[in-house]
Parts: C-alpha cells; structure tokens; sequence
C-alpha cells in the first residue's frame, strides 16, 4: 500500500516537472533534447508542484489584498477629504485594473515562479530580471511586516480598546508569523484551502462593518464643503495616491502562482480579473460608510497620542451609537482579524515564493531556492522572510512610525516593478510576438502605456510625501545590486526555469 | 503540448475579435484618452501659481468622478468579455 502511495507520489512529481518542462520548451521555441541532463535534474528537484485552480487564484487575489480594506487606506484622510480619498482610490483602481490585465499577459507567457525577475531577464538580461525581482520582493516583504502589525493592532484593540498595547500587538503579530508558517510548511494545497475559508470570512466581516457603520451614516461628511481642502486643492488627491495603493497593491502575488496553477492560460487572468473587480466592489462601500459614519473623518487616522491608527474599521464602529453594545465591538474585531490574517496568509505566499525564486537562479543565497522533497514547498525561503518579519515586528517597539513606512516602502517598491514591467511587456511583444499567443490583453499598446502613465505620476507623488522612505528605500536597491554585482552576477544558476527559458532562446 | 505555436512565431493578429469588442476598445480608448487630458489639466493647474479653477471645484471633481468611473466600467467590461 505505501509502495503505491509512494508511485502516485513520484508519478504526480513526473508530471508536475513535465508541465514545468513544456512551459521551458514552449517559452523558448526549444525541443526537449536542447535541455542538458544536468539541467533536467536541476528542474526536477526544484519545480513547484502544479495544484491551484480559478478558485484558488481568485481567493489568493482577493485574499492577499483585502487587508488593504480593513487598514492603510485611512492615512490618506490625514488632513484630507473624504471626495479626495475618493479620487484617489478610484485613479488606483483603475491603475489596478489595467495593471492586472497587462499582467496576466505577462503571467501567461512567463508561468514561473519568479514573476517579474523572470520577465525582466527575458527582455533585459539578468540584472533588470535582479531589479524587477528584488522589488516584488521589498513589496511583498514590507507589505508582510506592516500587515503583521497590522494585524496585532487588531488585536491589542480588541483586549483593551480605550489603550491598545504594544507589547500585546507584538506578541499577537509574533503568534501570527509562527501560525502562517507552520500552515505553509504543511503544502501548497492546504494553505490554499485555508484561504478561501478566510477570504471568505474578511469578505462577510466588510458586509457586517457596513450594515453597522451604516446605523450611523450621513451624506453630509462625505460631501464636504469645500470638497478638496481649500489650501491644497487637486494636490491633496495626489498627497492620498501613496496611502490609496495600499487598497490593492500585493494582487501580483498571482504572477507567483503561474507555477503552481492547473490550466495557466484561463486560470491567470480570470483569476486576477474577477480578484479584481471583487476588491473594486467592496473598497467603494468601504469608504462610504467609513467617512460617512464617524464625526470627523480625522478620528479614524490618528489617536489621542498622535500615533497612526492600524484598526480603523473597529474604531469606526466603537466611536458610533451602536459601538456602545461592545459585543459588536467586540464580535467585528474578531472577525476582521480573518481580513488581517488572509492577507498575511497571502503576502507569506508571495514573499517566500519570490525569495525562493531569486535563490532557485542564483541572484540570491541558493539555499533558499530548496525545495521540501514531500511538500513541494519553499520551507527556507518560508522561514527566512518570517524571521525577518519577526525581526522587524520586534523593532516596532522602539520605531513607531514602522506601519507606516512599511506601507511606503511596499508601494513604492510595487510602483517601480510596474513600470519596468510594462516596458518588458512593449519590447517583448515586438521582439518575441509569438510568446504572447496564449493569451492576449485588450487595447493593444495602450494600455501599457497607461500603466507606465499612471504609475509614473504616483511614482512622483512620493516627493511630496512628509516620510522620508526615498532614502531608505534606495539603500535597500543599492544592497540588493551590489550582492548581485559583487556576488551573484558570476554565480547564476542556469537551470532554473527563467533562466533556462532565456538561455535557450539565446542559444 | 497545449499549443503548437512557438515563441518566436509572429503573433496572429486580432482579427478574429467581434465587431462589439473593437468598437467598445475604440471607444474605451478615447475616455482613456481624455482622462490623460483631465490629469495633465488638473497637474497644471495645481503646480502654475495663479490658475485658479476655471470651471469651478465642483464641477472640476464631477468631471473627473465620471472620467475615472467611466474608464473603470469600461475596462472591466473589456476584461470580462476577454476573459469569457
């Protein structure tokens, strides 16, 4: 019996390195004999297994940003509009919007593990496949950090909503980075199963937060008067663009998953697609009733001791009439931790997959690219960028101001990716039409411009912005290029699938 | 193999869409379009000393509500029949 679950097993191994092989093959016009055996038996002990469907897609999608809804978004009311949070979050999901289709595109034609990193090597060479990869990476990984928080705010909130602790913000944060895990270290397939259920569970906590918040609606503070503040005007919608990302950014974690999806071609897109339009939906209500429940929009960015607000949606329905029953209060905040948690669920799955991806080639130490031989799991790139998180969660006691460029830094990282991303897109499809056979976006050559547009602006609203995250952001990059450059560069491992797809086109 | 093109082939071209889908495209890109045109307005008039509004805030923020709303439902009406 364990003889046959052992064939099975290895049978399923086979067929996911043969998808993994074809996906090579086909990507670079190659036959299977242009692959070496050495190179063969590198793909065979690092291939992710091929398990995730639509549903999974979309549940990953939605999933991954939901905790955008619940937190984040609020510090863009900061001395703001209601009306300006609002243009700013729909130049954001339109930017999304575009951002995702072009992306399936890219996601189709490249369906590895390494994303951007994959796209860039294949239209620039290694070092723009670095650059591109590294960036998701600092996305993703500040993006776990400021959701950790994030999530451990909820928390403390919930135990002592008059003054939430810190100390019980770390250790709830700490508890969730050792749970998410031991729930990735067990497969792919499980975690997956897990984030539907919570997706689920954040997508039911915005429906409550709206029916409760809306016991207390007015029009009147949405619809200010003046509508944009009369000392900034049309600048204060752009001052709300870098907090706004925070609504979707992290939906690209999908790219990741081309490796590990069934039927890539309509799972991608349709997946990021109805994620998409399904995060749309629910952002619209969400700022209604939020800005149009409390007094004053301002009471849900910072508290008494100035320090930002990270559970906004609680303090939203605690400041109302009805948030006098604390049951409510009580029994929402319970269930918003479901959006905190899938999100980080979601972002760990990003993160590791990307850390993995750029140690499977070599840009990175190679002992992160391993493969767990019975789980098909990423386990080091796993607890790798949870240590960090860990570490980072940590420094948040003496560095208060940490939530918040976290979400900075993780935005702006996403913004650059974007970009050259696009640009990947434009040259690629001139010089490579065929790989873009599988599938194709609307709108042709415009709607990579648009992204590169859109992105560029927001890119140049970071100027205006009062936390100084350029200068440490900038550090991260000349870190990561010199670890490439001095380390790295001589030391790429040819056989992983990025590589491997671009080395037989060179050939 | 799934499919029998190869990466190097020269993409078919986009022919084969329905007469709907192009003129929704044709249609989508013109309010992109004017979208441009409102954010490169508004830019101008928030960083040029003096501008002022020539048309009035209100009438300024409805313009670009139904500019952005409008490129938002169009695109997601493009991406879900490209995604049937």
């Amino acid at each position: 019996m364990a003889l046959h679950a052992d064939q099975i097993e290895n049978e399923q191994a086979s067929a996911d390195l043969d998808k993994v092989v074809a996906d090579v093959l086909w990507d670079s016009n190659a036959k299977r004999t242009d692959i070496r055996p050495e190179e063969l038996g590198f793909l065979r002990s690092h291939a992710l297994k091929k398990q995730l469907k639509f549903l999974d897609i979309w549940a990953l999608g939605v999933g991954s940003v939901i905790t955008g809804e619940y937190f984040g978004w609020n510090l863009a009311l900061k001395n703001n509009t209601p009306v300006a949070v609002l243009l700013a979050t729909l130049f954001v999901c339109f930017l999304y919007l575009i951002w995702v289709l072009a992306l399936s595109e890219l996601s189709v034609a490249m369906p590895f593990a390494g994303g951007p990193q994959g796209f860039g090597r294949r239209a620039f060479g290694p070092l723009v496949g670095f650059i591109m990869g590294w960036s998701m990476y600092l996305e993703c990984q500040f993006a776990t950090i400021a959701t950790a928080l994030a999530t451990g705010g909820y928390v403390a909130f919930l135990l002592n909503p008059d003054a939430p602790s810190h100390i019980v913000q770390l250790i709830a944060g700490l508890g969730t980075v050792l749970a998410f895990l031991a729930l990735h270290v067990m497969g792919v397939r499980l975690q997956s199963k897990a984030m539907i259920f919570m997706t689920y569970g954040a997508i039911g906590g915005l429906f409550l937060f709206w029916g409760l918040a809306a016991t207390n609606f007015s029009w009147d503070r949405i619809w200010t008067k003046p509508l944009l503040p009369a000392d900034l005007g049309w600048i204060s919608v752009l001052n709300a663009i870098p907090y706004c990302l925070w609504w979707l950014v992290i939906i690209e974690t999908v790219s990741v998953a081309s490796e590990e999806t069934q039927d890539t071609t309509r799972s991608i897109p349709r997946g990021l697609v109805w994620g998409q339009l399904t995060l749309i939906g629910l952002i619209g209500p969400t700022w209604f009733f939020a800005c149009g429940a409390v007094q004053n929009a301002q009471s849900i960015v910072t508290d008494a001791n100035g320090e930002d607000i990270s559970y906004p949606l609680s303090k939203v329905i605690r400041d109302i009439p009805i948030g006098q029953n604390l049951l409510l209060v009580y029994g929402f905040g319970i269930i918003a931790i479901f959006g905190m948690i899938a999100s980080y669920h979601g972002m760990v799955y990003g993160t590791s997959r990307q850390l993995f991806a750029l140690g499977r080639a070599g840009y990175l130490p190679t002992f992160l690219g391993k493969v767990h031989p019975k789980t098909g799991t990423p386990n080091i790139a796993l607890i790798v960028c949870s240590i960090i998180t860990a570490l980072f969660l940590i420094g948040n006691l003496w560095f208060q101001e940490e939530i918040n460029v976290a979400v900075l830094i993780s935005t702006f990282t996403a913004l650059i990716w974007y970009i050259m991303a696009m640009v990947c897109l434009i040259v690629l499809r001139s010089r490579q039409p065929g790989l873009f056979a599988r599938y194709r976006a609307p709108l042709g050559i415009l709607l990579p411009i648009m992204v590169v547009l859109l992105s560029a602006l927001a890119v140049w609203v970071y100027s205006a912005i009062d936390v100084k995250i350029l200068p440490i952001t900038a550090a991260f990059y000349i870190a990561g290029v010199a670890y490439y450059l001095v380390w790295a560069k001589p030391r790429l491992q040819t056989a992983a699938p990025e590589e491997l797809s671009s080395r037989l086109v060179e050939r | 193999m799934e499919f029998t093109m190869s990466a190097n082939e020269t993409f078919p071209n986009q022919t084969n869409k329905s007469p709907g889908i192009i003129i929704l495209e044709q249609i989508t890109s013109l309010v992109f379009l004017l979208l441009l045109a409102a954010i490169a307005c508004i830019l101008f008039l928030s960083y040029i000393p003096g501008m002022g509004h020539p048309v009035g805030m209100e009438i300024e923020v409805l313009i670009m509500l139904a500019l952005l709303g409008a490129s938002i439902i169009l695109t997601s009406l493009l991406a879900i029949l490209n995604n049937r």
